[in-house]
């Protein structure tokens, strides 16, 4: 028996082939975590779950919040900016007293979710929709969710720091938004936005 | 030749040796395409999936619903402020308010791309009476008859439905035994069930206000005020400062929709307070135009409102009866 050495001339070649699969392994494993890395529900604070919680938070919210009556006696704590507010509105969760503070800390504050409020209502020239800002706590994400909803106001309803005045008789002085006109009984339709997104 | 036919041997073996390479060579590369497809499927599976699970099915029906509920609620407020501030036409006041509703919400709906109507349907307006006592600025007066001095009367004679019936009083006002308390009376025997239903307030002890239910068999039950330390009693709600009283079912036997009755109170002496309510019919008590105690006004009992929604996926229209506070709503 003997071991017989045939001439070779392929170890070139063998060593090319190695580092090809090498690369090629490699490659496929780099391509398989970026298109892991792109999904929707990548743990993110992009994650669309994050996205659909935050916009149902955001409707419950404004749901429970109209029903008590907390959210129209947030948009009458006004007088010459909303009451309590350093700049006219608030730029944080706004204090114990205020209407919306324990909905809006058990939903967003304490979940370190961002969110802004902002109200929209027929501009007083009657062209198009002014918006004055309730809450602003800076630029939404990309990600932002949002969910709104629809406050009558009445002519009747009493608004300022201790609702000393009447909307029929101030409001076009005092209050931010201008009457529709044409009777005292309805003052205006306002529309509470609430953006929410996680920091 | 030996020599030369052992160079044969040995290229025939180098030879068969490379045909195996190059079938394994084959394989492993078919392998691995196929493993890259499957590799990928998965991938796409992966992300198709996410995106359906993350996904809304909804065509924006909730926000259609809530349109319908938010005008319905709003109409209602305007309504109720009407009647309590028109000193003329009832009728063409709440019109053109709700006009002016529809067109503000409207515009609003507008920004978000979808297309809201509301139109109230003139032609279904069922016309009724509200009838009202306020506060003064001297604070609350008592329930006696437009003379002033008359305990028991009618309030509203032959009516067939009331909505939105809510009484406020003061408890101090009150007597403290159910005997001689102020009592609402809904009464059928004149031409209508043959029933009687009544409900009287008494103030036992301290500011507690007990509502006295006779429906057939009496039953009673007490309640702690509000805060301001008036009680409110929702008659055709059922609750007593916003709390649910089971037995409290307005005018129970005696309001059917058809059969008439008479509304009286009983001891108006005996309580002092404000109250406000719509019956559909009424043609004895305090009549229409009175300014005060009670104030009584022609007003509209019930009417359609017609709501439409449309967004490019939806299209969504209704028919709602607006009675706001009646008894089953």
């Amino acid at each position: 028996m003997f071991v017989e050495h045939l001439p070779d001339d392929r170890g070139q070649a063998h060593t090319l082939e190695a580092f090809t699969a090498a690369l090629l392994l490699v490659t496929g494993l780099i391509f398989a975590t970026q298109a892991t890395a792109v999904t929707p529900l990548s743990a993110s604070t992009s994650n669309q779950h994050v996205e659909n919680q935050a916009a149902i938070a955001a409707q419950d919210v404004l749901s429970t919040s109209e029903a008590s009556g907390d959210l129209k006696s947030a948009l009458l704590y006004y007088d010459d900016g909303f009451v309590g507010a350093e700049n006219r509105y608030y730029t944080g969760l706004p204090n114990a007293t205020h209407p919306l503070h324990d909905p809006l800390r058990e939903a967003f504050d304490v979940r370190r979710i961002a969110f802004d409020v902002d109200v929209y209502y027929p501009a007083a020239d009657g062209n198009g929709i002014d918006r004055t800002r309730l809450i602003d706590m800076g630029t939404p994400s990309d990600n932002a969710a949002t969910a709104s909803t629809q406050v009558a106001l009445y002519g009747d309803d009493r608004f300022g720091a201790a609702d000393e005045y009447t909307l029929a008789e101030n409001g076009s002085r005092r209050y931010f938004a201008a009457p529709v006109g044409g009777g005292d009984t309805l003052y205006t339709v306002a529309e509470v936005r609430i953006t929410a997104w996680q920091m | 030749m030996a020599d030369v036919s052992v160079s044969l041997d040995r290229e025939d073996a180098d030879a068969a040796r490379d045909e195996d390479r190059a079938q394994i060579i084959l394989i492993t590369g078919l392998t691995l395409a196929v493993l890259f497809v499957a590799v990928v499927l998965l991938l796409n599976t992966v992300i198709y999936t996410e995106n359906l699970a993350t996904r809304g099915v909804d065509a924006g029906g909730a926000e259609a619903i809530e349109f319908r509920e938010g005008a319905v609620d709003d109409l209602a407020g305007i309504l109720h402020r009407e009647h309590r501030n028109s000193t003329d036409d009832v009728f063409a006041n709440f019109n053109a308010s709700a006009r002016r509703y529809g067109r503000t919400v409207a515009d609003l709906r507008a920004r978000d791309g979808a297309v809201g109507e509301v139109r109230v349907d003139n032609s279904t307006v069922v016309t009724g009476y509200f009838i009202a006592q306020n506060e003064t600025d001297s604070g609350f007066r008592d329930m006696t008859a437009p003379d002033g001095t008359t305990t028991n009367w009618t309030v509203a004679g032959n009516a067939t439905r009331t909505r939105n019936y809510r009484l406020t009083v003061d408890p101090g006002s009150l007597s403290s035994s159910a005997g001689t308390a102020f009592t609402v009376v809904a009464d059928g025997s004149t031409g209508g069930t043959n029933e009687t239903w009544s409900v009287a307030l008494s103030n036992p002890t301290d500011d507690n206000l007990t509502v006295t239910v006779d429906n057939g068999t009496t039953v009673s039950e007490t309640f702690t005020p509000r805060p301001d330390g008036n009680h409110t009693v929702d008659l055709t709600g059922g609750t007593v400062n916003g709390e649910r009283f089971d037995a409290l079912v307005w005018a129970e036997g005696v309001q059917t929709g058809s059969d008439r009755f008479d509304l009286r109170y009983e001891n108006g002496d005996a309580a002092r307070g404000t109250y406000h309510l719509v019956v559909d019919e009424r043609d004895d008590g305090a009549n229409p135009g009175r300014p005060s105690r009670p104030y009584v006004i022609d007003a509209i009992y019930s009417v359609d409102v017609e709501i439409t929604y449309r967004t490019p996926e939806l299209e969504y229209a209704d028919v709602v009866r607006l009675a706001p506070g009646e008894r089953d709503a």
